[in-house]
């Protein structure tokens, strides 16, 4: 009688273990897939509010010691970081190192504001006359403008 | 098996409660999330088809025997309402609040004029001078125009006018 109620015992813990053991495995996936939803989410919406646009006359690009001066406004829903690091800017399908860059005001671009990127002259080749420039935020969005220079 | 098997069963049931309940609020907040960010979406797009500006007419005005004068264009929203107090002025190339005077309107609806002067303008023969009015969702209305005449008489002439919206990618 004592070694049924043992053996009941056992089996009761054992398969309490075992069902606490899949419900904290359910529980970890199930927290890691909300987890991978919600900041898959976020990434999702904030390419849907980001947006910029490169707003320069492009038949008239100034120059200011030495550099074209490009500008950029928020057109989007977000606060736009902008710092050379969180830009790839392009001229004519080449990358322009980011320390060769400077931004006004550097920081954040809030929605509406317009911010200015300085490009040495040196990246652009003054022998052709049109030109494209590609600016490429953090999350992917970009926006291009086909100048001419000279 | 005694009551083994129905704890087992109780505590998996709570389990599957629980992380069915997860699952749930984590689909809500991502579905709202999406739908406001969807609406922000739309809203950008739909504003950006939408808007037009146009030059409806110009107008200028100088003193006698002076070297500079003051251009003023009328520009007629054809389009959705937008808001002049976001614009930016960029006028031969430079981004520009000295020279140039927009409207100080909260909004331009649609069939609304606006004025928008450019000051101190030298009167140069056949230079052409450029502004762009950028409104505030990118797009912007371009007007180039020149003097014809010497540095004391003459008249601008506008040359043309464009609403143009940057491509992507």
């Amino acid at each position: 009688m004592a070694s049924s109620v043992a053996s009941e015992l056992i089996l009761f813990i054992i398969s309490l273990l075992a069902a606490g053991m899949v419900a904290g495995a359910l529980y970890l996936v199930t927290q890691e897939l909300s987890d991978g939803l919600l900041s898959r989410g976020a990434v999702v919406s904030s390419e849907m509010k980001t947006s910029f646009e490169i707003i320069n006359d492009p038949e008239n690009i100034p120059v200011v010691n030495d550099s074209y001066v490009f500008y950029v406004r928020n057109t989007g829903k977000t606060v736009l970081t902008f710092v050379p690091g969180s830009f790839v800017v392009m001229v004519d399908g080449l990358v322009v190192p980011p320390s060769n860059l400077r931004f006004s005001p550097t920081g954040t671009l809030t929605p509406y504001q317009i911010g200015e990127v300085y490009l040495p002259v040196s990246f652009v080749n003054s022998s052709v006359e049109y030109h494209k420039i590609t600016l490429i935020c953090d999350n992917g969005k970009r926006a291009s403008m086909i100048f001419r220079v000279g | 098996m005694g009551v083994s098997g129905p704890a087992a069963f109780a505590v998996l049931l709570i389990a599957v409660t629980v992380s069915f309940g997860m699952l749930y609020a984590s689909g809500e907040t991502l579905y709202s999330m999406m739908k406001e960010a969807g609406s922000d979406y739309n809203e950008m797009v739909v504003k950006v088809r939408t808007s037009h500006l146009e030059l409806v007419n110009y107008s200028y005005s100088t003193l006698p025997n002076a070297t500079v004068y003051d251009m003023t264009f009328a520009i007629l929203n054809a389009g959705s309402t937008l808001s002049p107090n976001e614009w930016g002025y960029i006028y031969d190339g430079m981004m520009d609040s000295t020279s140039v005077v927009g409207p100080s309107s909260e909004y331009l609806l649609p069939g609304e004029t606006a004025q928008v002067s450019v000051i101190n303008v030298p009167k140069v023969n056949g230079t052409a001078h450029s502004l762009v009015i950028s409104t505030e969702i990118g797009c912007g209305l371009k007007i180039k125009w020149e003097w014809l005449g010497n540095a004391t008489d003459g008249a601008p002439r506008v040359i043309g006018s464009a609403w143009y919206c940057p491509g992507e990618g």
